[in-house]
């Protein structure tokens, strides 16, 4: 081998590099590493040392890890044995000449696949899914918007926002009778036994209701003036966290109880108090059950922004006035608030019933199922080689048992084998896949039983076992990668597959559990909210990502089946 | 003669995978996290108690000898009990329910077939012009789509937004014919209950309130079999005896319906009685979408309390029906087909 050119050369390490060979060195030691880290997890988790009240499933579960692990270990170290071996020039030019028709093979397919714009298609999405996906995994500020749980604390208030447009925000900031004592202004206990309603939302209103709901202790106490002219300032309303500057509405909401011909005259101002607008005086209505209090506009009295409403800024003022012609008599404020409206940040798909940003949602939950299709698929095409290649290859008695073991699987319907699994093994995501893969083996342990059984009948396997090559190479070597068309189309196909099914089990509430976004879930949180208010959003947006994620694998799937069939090549 | 002994051959062949069904059946109830005692015995059951039920029950005896009472009691259709719903025998509530699945499949198998093999056939025979294009589109997103979501976008649809009484999801009668089919019960299937007995209104409601779900459930096994027509009509298409057919100057339409027509069945019976699998696990996410009274939304529901009889006995009776309607299918494409038989 290495005297395959023929002249004569230093032997050694040394004298076999060339520039190329340094990564390549690098990139099998790393690839090494790498499977020596596997086995080694792998082996701990063989040995791992169950709790006293560990379940059968645990274990299985543990031992399955290992196992997964282990096989990608030994993957790894085998193709970094092959780049160690493609440090030696002539290894690899020998290597590069014997694999050319391969390459021409690889070459004609990605020919064809160039040429048919569906496939080509289906591999376009897929690539966008999958690239958000690791995104959203592993740097998810650069495509989500908003965090995963949207700043649902912050930003209350937005709860089930409709999409393509800003939020409609509303904030509130109230005060109570008792946070004042000024001049003239008696902080007082109203032994009186009004029964006042609890706070509902306005008529005019319906999404904003008051931040805190009151004590009911709380409405028994009025501020108390007797005398007009007396008046108040007060400020400290937390309002800060009005975040856009498109401020449409400035008002303040009175409740009061007054005697005839007594108002309150009311006034804010924007800057600590330097200028006030011009008073608004109440209507002085009485309040009752149905009329809560009145609300006053200021939105026109100066050019809002935040600053001009921020704590230090805004403040309020309040007098005591009395009509000409009515005596001096009591006003009683049981609260008031200063209430502001503004478009709040844009959201593409509308918000949740926490107010967490759609798109952000939907966007962080696509690494999960990219994830479960993935680890599924190759877990079960694992398992289904294994299996599929012993019971092909050597039939009897083998071939018979694993046979009546796969239809015993595959004789219940898929979706119900993996919510029977999925029950029994309780929520989770290592649950839903390892339910999964209990559904997916069968179908590959056929495949590969099939491929086997139709390979092993053609002359050169039947040439190499003569010669005497050791099954397992003749495996390794025929078998398998004639097998690789339909294995890797089914395999295409049946990750859009797992992603309906794993999509389905969460809605059924198996699977990953709230606060972690994952579609299923979502479509059907959402449907309770579709025929009675109309928010269509919530379950429309979510299976839309389904719809599209599945319809990419089965776009690519049906363009590489017509592809890779030998009967339309060439 | 040959084919009664295929039938047998294949019955006999049931009763191994039957019993592997059972195994696994038992093998996830015996593996199941929490102690079964406890759900027999409440919450605040003394230890004394609870060896008490655990003896009473069986469950501190060998798994051997559980799983032997296990299919003694299967065989008799006891199913056990639910503890959620105050212990009542499982088999009870399947006798509701199962009837009720077994409707809404079969509508969704009629609507799946009576529309698939048609537009297969229709797209094969216009290959590359826009009807084909056009079906070939439908029927990928047909596969590739949600059933859950399918549901609930119609359910938005024709009845959030349009407001077609018939279409709300409140279960296979509306009030006023709900207290008629109780009365009237035969089979526990509505529709065929209400013809038998002559009464075309409940009929037609029972009919309407399964339209969409059926409709919904039967949307993927549409797309499914419409592709399977289609693959197996080109395939006949390009075979000799057609170009022979064609050549002794049959015109197109007796070409097709006569001899491409039922060669491509065959391969697509095959399918159909696959997809009956996936119709009945699409019946669970259907019934749980529009709250249809069938095995799969109760045994879901169960599932919030924890209580996995509901699960159990849906995936029995699920392979069980799934085997047999394989069977039957199996049949037919031996009849169908005369080389099978022969085998």
């Amino acid at each position: 081998m290495a005297g395959a050119t023929g002249a004569a050369r230093a032997t050694g390490f040394r004298s076999r590099m060339d520039l190329l060979s340094i990564p390549l060195l690098l990139a099998g030691l790393g690839l090494i590493a790498l499977a020596v880290v596997l086995v080694q997890t792998a082996i701990g988790f063989f040995l791992s040392i169950p709790s006293p009240r560990l379940f059968v499933d645990d274990r299985i579960k543990l031992g399955i890890q290992g196992i997964i692990l282990t096989l990608i270990a030994a993957f790894s170290g085998l193709y970094a044995y092959r780049l160690l071996r493609m440090t030696d020039r002539d290894w690899r030019r020998e290597y590069i000449r014997l694999s050319a028709p391969k390459a021409r093979e690889f070459r004609h397919t990605a020919h064809l696949i160039r040429r048919s714009p569906l496939t080509l298609a289906g591999i376009m999405i897929i690539a966008i899914f999958a690239v958000t996906a690791i995104l959203a995994a592993v740097a998810p500020g650069l495509i989500a918007p908003y965090p995963q749980d949207g700043g649902a604390i912050y930003y209350r208030g937005e709860l089930f926002q409709p999409p393509f447009q800003r939020t409609q925000v509303w904030r509130n900031e109230t005060f109570g009778s008792e946070d004042f004592v000024s001049p003239g202004w008696v902080a007082w206990t109203d032994a009186e036994r009004d029964i006042i309603p609890i706070p509902h939302a306005l008529p005019d209103d319906p999404i904003n209701v008051t931040r805190e709901a009151e004590p009911p202790s709380f409405s028994a106490n009025v501020a108390l003036t007797n005398l007009s002219g007396q008046s108040f300032v007060v400020g400290g309303f937390r309002l800060d966290d009005i975040y856009s500057p498109d401020i449409g509405f400035v008002g303040v909401l009175v409740r009061e109880r007054v005697a005839p011909g007594n108002h309150l005259a009311v006034s804010v101002s924007w800057d600590r108090g330097a200028s006030w607008s011009a008073p608004v005086t109440t209507n002085s209505r009485s309040f009752n059950r149905t009329y809560w209090g009145e609300t006053l506009d200021f939105s026109s009295v100066t050019n809002w922004t935040p600053t001009k409403l921020s704590t230090a800024n805004f403040r309020l003022r309040m007098e005591h006035v009395t009509d000409a012609g009515f005596p001096q008599g009591p006003v009683k404020i049981d609260f008031f608030s200063a209430r502001v409206f503004f478009q709040g940040k844009y959201v593409i798909l509308g918000t949740d019933e926490l107010g967490r940003d759609y798109f952000s949602r939907i966007v962080l939950a696509a690494p999960l199922d990219l994830l479960i299709a993935v680890v599924v698929v190759a877990s079960a095409l694992l398992i289904g080689v294994v299996l599929g290649v012993v019971s092909g290859y050597y039939g009897g008695w083998i071939d018979e048992a694993i046979m009546r073991i796969t239809d015993i699987f595959l004789s219940i319907p898929g979706l119900i084998l993996a919510l029977a699994f999925t029950s029994a093994l309780g929520p989770g995501l290592l649950n839903i896949m390892t339910a999964l893969v209990i559904t997916w083996w069968p179908g590959y342990t056929r495949l590969i039983r099939g491929q086997t059984l139709s390979i092993r009948e053609n002359l050169y396997v039947e040439a190499a076992r003569a010669v005497g090559v050791p099954s397992g190479r003749i495996v390794l070597r025929h078998v398998l990668p004639n097998s690789f068309a339909p294995v890797l189309v089914n395999s295409t196909l049946d990750m859009g597959a797992v992603i309906l099914v794993a999509s389905a089990l969460s809605f059924l509430g198996l699977g990953v559990q709230p606060p972690d976004p994952e579609w299923g879930a979502m479509v059907s949180d959402g449907r309770f909210y579709i025929i009675a208010q109309g928010w269509w959003w919530l379950s429309a947006f979510p299976g839309l990502a389904i719809l599209f994620a599945s319809l990419g694998f089965n776009l690519a799937g049906d363009g590489l089946r017509d592809i890779l069939d030998p009967r339309l090549r060439r | 003669m040959r084919l009664m002994v295929y039938v047998v051959r294949r019955l006999l062949l049931l009763i191994p995978v039957i019993l592997g069904v059972t195994l696994i059946t038992f093998a996830i109830g015996f593996v199941i996290p929490t102690d079964p005692v406890h759900a027999w015995a409440g919450q605040k059951a003394s230890v004394d108690e609870l060896e008490r039920i655990r003896i009473m029950m069986g469950f501190d005896k060998p798994w051997y000898i559980q799983y032997w009472n296990y299919i003694s009691r299967l065989s008799h259709l006891d199913f056990g009990l639910m503890p959620s719903q105050g212990f009542r025998p499982v088999s009870q509530e399947l006798a509701l329910r199962f009837p009720a699945t077994i409707e809404l499949t079969s509508v969704a198998m009629i609507l799946a077939v009576i529309f698939g093999i048609p537009t297969g056939i229709v797209s094969a025979t216009r290959k590359d012009k826009l009807p084909d294009h056009l079906t070939r589109a439908v029927a990928l997103s047909g596969v590739s789509i949600p059933i859950f979501w399918l549901g609930i976008m119609l359910l938005w649809l024709f009845y959030g937004q349009l407001r077609i009484e018939q279409f709300a999801p409140v279960g296979r009668l509306s009030d006023a014919h709900q207290s008629w089919y109780i009365d009237h019960t035969i089979t526990g299937i509505v529709t065929l209950d209400s013809l038998l007995q002559g009464n075309p209104d409940v009929f037609w409601d029972a009919l309407l309130h399964l339209l969409l779900p059926a409709f919904a459930l039967a949307f993927t096994t549409m797309a499914l079999i419409t592709r399977m027509m289609r693959s197996s009509m080109l395939e006949v298409l390009g075979q000799d005896y057609i170009k022979a057919a064609r050549a002794k100057g049959l015109s197109e339409r007796v070409v097709i319906k006569k001899h491409a027509k039922r060669n491509a069945m065959i391969p697509t019976t095959t399918v159909i009685g696959l997809s009956f699998g996936g119709l009945l696990g699409g019946a669970v996410l259907t019934e749980t979408v529009f709250t249809y009274p069938g095995m799969g939304q109760w045994s879901v529901r169960m599932l919030v309390s924890l209580d996995f009889t509901g699960v159990m006995a849906l995936t029995f009776i699920t392979a069980l029906i799934y085997v047999f309607a394989n069977l039957f299918v199996d049949i037919v494409y031996a009849y169908l087909d005369p080389r099978i038989k022969l085998e």
